[in-house]
């Protein structure tokens, strides 16, 4: 283990709230699973068509199995990750032997338990911030088999996740070779803080962290967050209507994430803020537009690509017809609706 | 698996609710999906600020969640395809 790695306790803390943010979505799916599986008229079925009813039981099942998991997964990692800030916060050594155990885990086939590992942090105080609760402490965080993904499967997620997986060539991790390790005084507090904000108060969120404070990743996964609060929201498509100052249309959606001055800029004002980029350079947080004025133009934010043929994304858009939703789109966007072009906030940067 | 358990009581089965159950599990599939862009978005920014292959190496661990999810998500639209099927196979009466 290389003892000159640091990590802020801060992100790590930051990351455990967003995985406890994605415990709720894992519990609806249980209960829509649940639901199913007990409906009477999914039941009452079986006698006309067995083999369906059997295929029906099988995924459903099978759906439960695999929701259970990473419900299971999920819902440890945050307890995890303030093993590892307490770890660091109180001399890094703990943390240390977490990391250098994930690593092992992450790149053999033995599974990794965390059970076996240190359950509660040094007890030395600490002179740095203060983001750990002592009632966070691992205690009884469940076995974890990180072995039941093969490294190919790990490494397409790395790629969505634009993660560098560790490998046995000696290619410098993204991680590490960014050159950009943020100073811990300014940008770490900022995410941290913007985290919780937004985790606890999504009205706060909406409002606004002080982004001019946040580095470009970090305003990046604040635009993605504002974006899927309005998807979460269900928001109605309207070009005369508003929601807390932002029209609820496409470039209305996108002015709010992007954090501009509501009620927001349109398809053919967009340009103001931002320019265009090529396709390989989009990242989350940018957009695809079509600059026609009016209801001629559409815009919308990417998300990711859904895999590395890049010929589709994952976008958060407003539309006439859905509303304010998540979903996949082709690149650039579905044919008959004009020419779209990627464009990048100027605030982010090139 | 409580599927397994639940007993067949009659042959009147509703189609449109086995298609609504199905649309729930559509639904929630979509849901972990948004959830985990977000979450991938986050990972992305926490790790930049990272240094050292053991951060690389715990950027592994959280992608290695996202494929758990990816298999739920998976597994979830799997099973909403097998009840719409199922609500078909009612609404046409075939064995």
């Amino acid at each position: 283990m290389n003892p000159s790695v640091r990590i802020d306790p801060h992100v790590l803390a930051d990351l455990a709230l967003r995985f406890e943010d994605a415990v709720p979505g894992l519990d609806a799916a249980q209960r829509a699973l649940r639901d199913a599986a007990a409906d009477p008229d999914v039941a009452a079925g079986r006698s006309l068509s067995p083999a369906t009813w059997a295929a029906a039981t099988a995924a459903i099942g099978a759906a439960l199995d695999d929701v259970a998991h990473v419900r299971s997964v999920v819902a440890s990692t945050p307890g995890l990750l303030r093993a590892c800030a307490a770890g660091y916060t109180s001399g890094d050594k703990l943390g240390a032997e977490l990391f250098a155990a994930i690593a092992a885990g992450a790149g053999g086939s033995a599974p990794l338990r965390l059970s076996e590992l240190p359950a509660t942090p040094p007890p030395e105080p600490h002179t740095g911030p203060a983001v750990v609760r002592a009632d966070n402490a691992p205690v009884g965080i469940p076995p974890f088999r990180i072995d039941r993904f093969g490294s190919p499967a790990i490494e397409l997620a790395a790629r969505v996740a634009g993660v560098k997986v560790p490998d046995s060539s000696p290619e410098p991790s993204r991680s590490s070779a960014a050159p950009r390790p943020q100073p811990r005084a300014t940008a770490v507090p900022t995410s941290a803080a913007t985290a919780r904000t937004s985790s606890r108060s999504p009205a706060a969120a909406a409002s606004g962290p002080p982004r001019a404070a946040m580095s470009g990743d970090a305003r990046r996964a604040d635009i993605i967050r504002r974006a899927k609060r309005w998807a979460d929201l269900g928001l109605g498509y309207s070009m005369s209507g508003t929601f807390e100052g932002y029209r609820t249309d496409c470039s209305g959606l996108v002015s709010m994430a992007w954090g501009l001055p509501a009620p927001g800029l349109t398809t053919d004002t967009m340009d103001q803020v931002a320019h265009r980029i090529g396709k390989e350079d989009l990242l989350p947080g940018d957009v695809l537009v079509n600059t026609a004025p009016g209801a001629a133009g559409h815009t919308l934010i990417f998300a990711g690509w859904t895999d590395a043929t890049h010929t589709r994304y994952f976008a958060y858009e407003e539309s006439g017809g859905k509303g304010a939703h998540f979903g996949t789109v082709p690149y650039p966007y579905w044919p008959g609706h004009g020419t779209f072009h990627p464009y990048r906030l100027d605030a982010l940067g090139d | 698996m409580s599927a397994g358990t639940v007993s067949s009581s009659s042959a009147a089965a509703d189609p449109a609710r086995i298609s609504a159950r199905a649309h729930a599990l559509s639904v929630a599939a979509a849901r972990l999906d948004s959830d985990a862009v977000a979450l991938a978005v986050g990972v992305r920014a926490a790790a930049a600020q990272w240094t050292g292959p053991a951060a690389a190496a715990f950027g592994a661990y959280l992608v290695s969640t996202d494929m758990s999810r990816q298999a739920a998500s998976a597994a979830l639209r799997l099973a909403a395809t097998r009840l719409e099927a199922h609500a078909e196979a009612v609404a046409g009466g075939s064995a």
